[in-house]
């Protein structure tokens, strides 16, 4: 729980970051800062498990994120840790690709590659 | 639908793309061979489902962009029930190809309804699979390829050790082989076994050996 908080910290750092949600993959919500989860945390958990669901058909190694992108431009970006999936909702004016490299970076320092490659 | 891929595979890093629908199936695409309908089609089906469990909660969406080491999948709902279904280089600028789709909103949309009014009188869109998808069929290999004189000597031949039955055999053997290897000089061999696994009596598929031999031979020589 630790490790999320000092991840909590540092994604909330990042500009462009709107919103932020961690959960489980059995949809289980960690922690967020959104104003209703219920939904939100199941369409992460199902998402996130997907993309890992077509890697082996599509021959590819490893799962770097989803994007849903929105009219609005508030897209929702969900990043694999390990048994865990980031979710974060990006201000309609921010630059997703910065975002990106931004949240992989602090997701690199903190844990371990194998954990988030899930091996 | 070709010439609305053909557009998207002309951006740089774009790997091709096809057009999926959840009652249709495939009904274009122009991806590399190596792509097979039918891991796209269980493609398709995960992503309409990840679009649909989105679209419940979040309402707004536009694409799905799946970002993997080596590659990008990106998808685009285009009717009730259809989507357009890109792949790219993984270094792909998000924007520029969102851009670049929604150049052809208007042609997508027209495909999406095409698709609509099908589903909705219970009509199938014929299949408009890329030239380098198709695949021969055995009576064009036998017939119109270039192994087609060699293949009509080998069923002449086959004649002679089986009979009428040699025809229907030879043509069944023909499919097995085209379904497992690509056609051509360097796996005849395969096709032969087949056969010879058909005759079943080694007298005759030593007979059947010595006279295919000579021209099979000749022909695998620089393989």
């Amino acid at each position: 729980m630790a490790k999320i908080n000092d991840l909590v910290k540092l994604i909330l750092q990042i500009d462009g970051v709107m919103n932020y949600i961690f959960v489980r993959d059995d949809g289980h919500t960690l922690s967020h800062n959104f104003e209703d989860v219920k939904a939100l945390a199941s369409i992460i958990t199902f998402s996130g498990l997907n993309c890992e669901v077509i890697k082996p058909i599509m021959g590819l190694t490893h799962f770097k994120y989803l994007s849903y992108a929105r009219d609005n431009n508030e897209n929702l970006l969900i990043f694999p840790l390990g048994k865990y999936f980031l979710g974060i909702s990006q201000h309609s004016e921010a630059y997703t690709p910065d975002i990106v490299k931004k949240v992989e970076g602090i997701i690199e320092t903190i844990t371990p590659k194998r954990q988030r490659n899930n091996e | 639908m070709n010439k609305v891929l053909s557009e998207i595979k002309s951006i740089p890093g774009i790997i091709g793309g096809f057009f999926f629908d959840t009652t249709q199936g495939i009904k274009a695409s122009n991806l590399p061979p190596v792509f097979k309908e039918y891991n796209l089609n269980k493609i398709g089906i995960v992503l309409d489902k990840m679009y649909k469990m989105s679209d419940s909660g979040l309402k707004d969406i536009s694409d799905l962009f799946l970002y993997y080491e080596e590659s990008t999948i990106i998808m685009r709902t285009i009717g009730k029930t259809s989507s357009l279904i890109i792949l790219s280089d993984p270094s792909l600028n998000q924007n520029l190809l969102t851009m670049s789709i929604n150049m052809l909103a208007d042609e997508l949309k027209k495909i999406g309804s095409k698709f609509d009014d099908a589903n909705e009188n219970k009509e199938e869109i014929p299949v408009d699979i890329s030239p380098s998808e198709k695949k021969l069929s055995e009576e064009d290999i036998i017939n119109n390829s270039p192994m087609a004189p060699q293949l009509q000597r080998m069923q002449t031949d086959l004649f002679k050790i089986l009979g009428p039955m040699a025809k229907i055999i030879f043509k069944e053997a023909v499919r097995d082989w085209i379904q497992s290897e690509e056609p051509s000089y360097a796996s005849i061999h395969v096709l032969v076994e087949i056969l010879t696994g058909e005759i079943n009596d080694p007298e005759k598929e030593k007979k059947y050996f010595e006279l295919i031999s000579p021209y099979i031979e000749k022909n695998t020589d620089h393989y």
